[in-house]
């Protein structure tokens, strides 16, 4: 691809605007890209897969007995507590996973390209719902295991 | 709506008319009107706040002019903005890439975003990376890269979709000399292609050695707009620079080269005096006056013929 030959702009076929199909197109590249990015930081794991658990486990042993008398009778209240402190932390990475691209300069990026303005942020909360199953599944599994 | 109009081949690139940008009180950008022809390089020179970025940010549909109005290849940024988008690519300030990826996987991401099949993002990925110099560090993660092979990364990011037009954002700033000088190898290169360029820098020089039309801003407005050559000849092929021993008598001397020069002085530190010279012969006429005067000069400085 030496000296490509640029195509020029009056022969181009060019539309002014988004299909529904690259909307989603889009999207899904951007949730792989934000997948792609957790998973060359595993640290990220331990914030949804290690934290929940050591929650549950903490909160079952240590209190579980003196808040609700016994373990089987507390699992009720601990677990979709638990859910729901995870889902927060997930949250707060998401968020700040979005701060990042704008400082960075990267949503400026996206925003001159011919791809859909929703799809940044929509590739980002689908990665997220990929994270908060995965939480999900982590802290229900825990409760199980333990009686739930 | 599918647009295959058949334009005029000599249709302008970018054609800017009265751009103007506030934040708040500050006109960040005041009435800048540009018109770059296409298939050539265009340089924006100005110091840092004059309005440099704004521009580019306007042109490149990032943000909404508060007046005036911007046409890339004959299509309204206002109103056509998703058609401008294919026709550009920008590369800004700060390097928009990944930290985490690797440079193919970041050049496949956004290949995949201008619509190309995994295949095709990847084969061109790898084309770009080759082109810049960067196949053997494909597959490291960004944060072992220097900042000159993120430049160019960002660079190559930028020229996946082969966009008609490219902006740069001050696009050496920060690199050792020797990358710069690839750079611009590689901008130089853009343009045989068929692209046109409008790059933003803060050196003459760079400006100097690239652009084939120049746009100096200041303050938000344009000060000058002229080829290399023709800025260099409305400052003088040569400048008088003197510095006069006695600062109080500085004025005085300022006087006397402005008479013999018949030009403007300008008194640039304590006793430093600079005046554009066309005719060197003068320069005996100068150094006399001054010396019956009572100045004496303590240092001259007589730079070729870069201004």
């Amino acid at each position: 691809m030496k000296n490509p030959t640029i195509l020029p702009a009056n022969q181009r076929n060019l539309k002014n605007r988004v299909e529904v199909g690259t909307t989603i197109r889009n999207s899904g590249t951007l949730a792989y890209r934000a997948l792609l990015k957790m998973s060359k930081n595993p640290e990220i794991v331990v914030d949804f897969v290690v934290l929940p658990v050591m929650f549950t486990l903490l909160f079952t042993f240590l209190f579980g007995g003196a808040i609700a008398g016994n373990i089987p009778n507390y699992l009720p209240i601990v677990i979709p507590g638990v859910l729901l402190m995870s889902s927060f932390t997930n949250c707060t990475t998401a968020g700040s996973k979005l701060r990042e691209d704008v400082d960075k300069g990267t949503t400026s990026r996206f925003k001159s390209m011919p791809i859909a303005r929703i799809a940044p942020l929509a590739g980002s909360l689908t990665a997220d719902l990929v994270r908060y199953v995965m939480g999900g599944i982590t802290v229900f599994t825990t409760g199980y295991i333990l009686g739930y | 709506m599918t647009n295959t109009r058949m334009k005029d081949n000599a249709i302008l690139a970018v054609e800017a008319h009265g751009l103007v940008k506030t934040f708040g009180d500050n006109r960040a950008v005041d009435g800048v009107s540009l018109s770059i022809p296409t298939g050539s390089i265009c340089g924006v020179l100005g110091p840092n706040g004059a309005g440099k970025t704004t521009t580019i940010n306007m042109l490149a549909t990032l943000s909404k002019p508060d007046a005036g109005n911007v046409k890339i290849f004959g299509y309204d940024v206002l109103r056509e903005t998703q058609i401008v988008r294919q026709l550009i690519g920008l590369t800004g300030q700060f390097a928009s890439i990944d930290e985490d990826l690797t440079a193919l996987e970041n050049l496949m991401i956004f290949g995949r975003l201008y619509g190309y099949s995994r295949q095709d993002s990847k084969r061109k990925g790898n084309e770009l990376l080759a082109e810049f110099g960067l196949r053997d560090v494909a597959s490291r993660p960004l944060s072992k890269f220097s900042g000159g092979m993120r430049r160019r990364l960002d660079l190559a990011v930028s020229l996946i979709s082969q966009p008609p037009l490219i902006f740069l954002d001050e696009p050496t700033t920060g690199l050792d000399p020797r990358t710069r000088t690839q750079m611009w190898q590689t901008i130089r290169n853009l343009v045989k292609g068929g692209s046109t360029v409008l790059l933003t820098t803060q050196y003459l020089d760079e400006a100097d050695q690239l652009a084939d039309n120049i746009v100096v801003i200041d303050k938000g407005r344009v000060v000058a707009n002229d080829t290399p050559d023709g800025l260099k000849r409305s400052v003088g092929s040569s400048a008088l620079h003197l510095t006069v021993k006695d600062a109080d008598k500085a004025a005085n001397a300022a006087q006397i080269i402005g008479r013999i020069l018949a030009a403007k002085v300008h008194l640039a530190e304590a006793s430093e005096l600079i005046a554009p010279m066309d005719n060197t012969d003068k320069l005996t006429d100068v150094l006399t006056t001054l010396k019956d005067a009572g100045n004496s000069v303590v240092r001259g400085k007589h730079p070729a013929t870069d201004p």
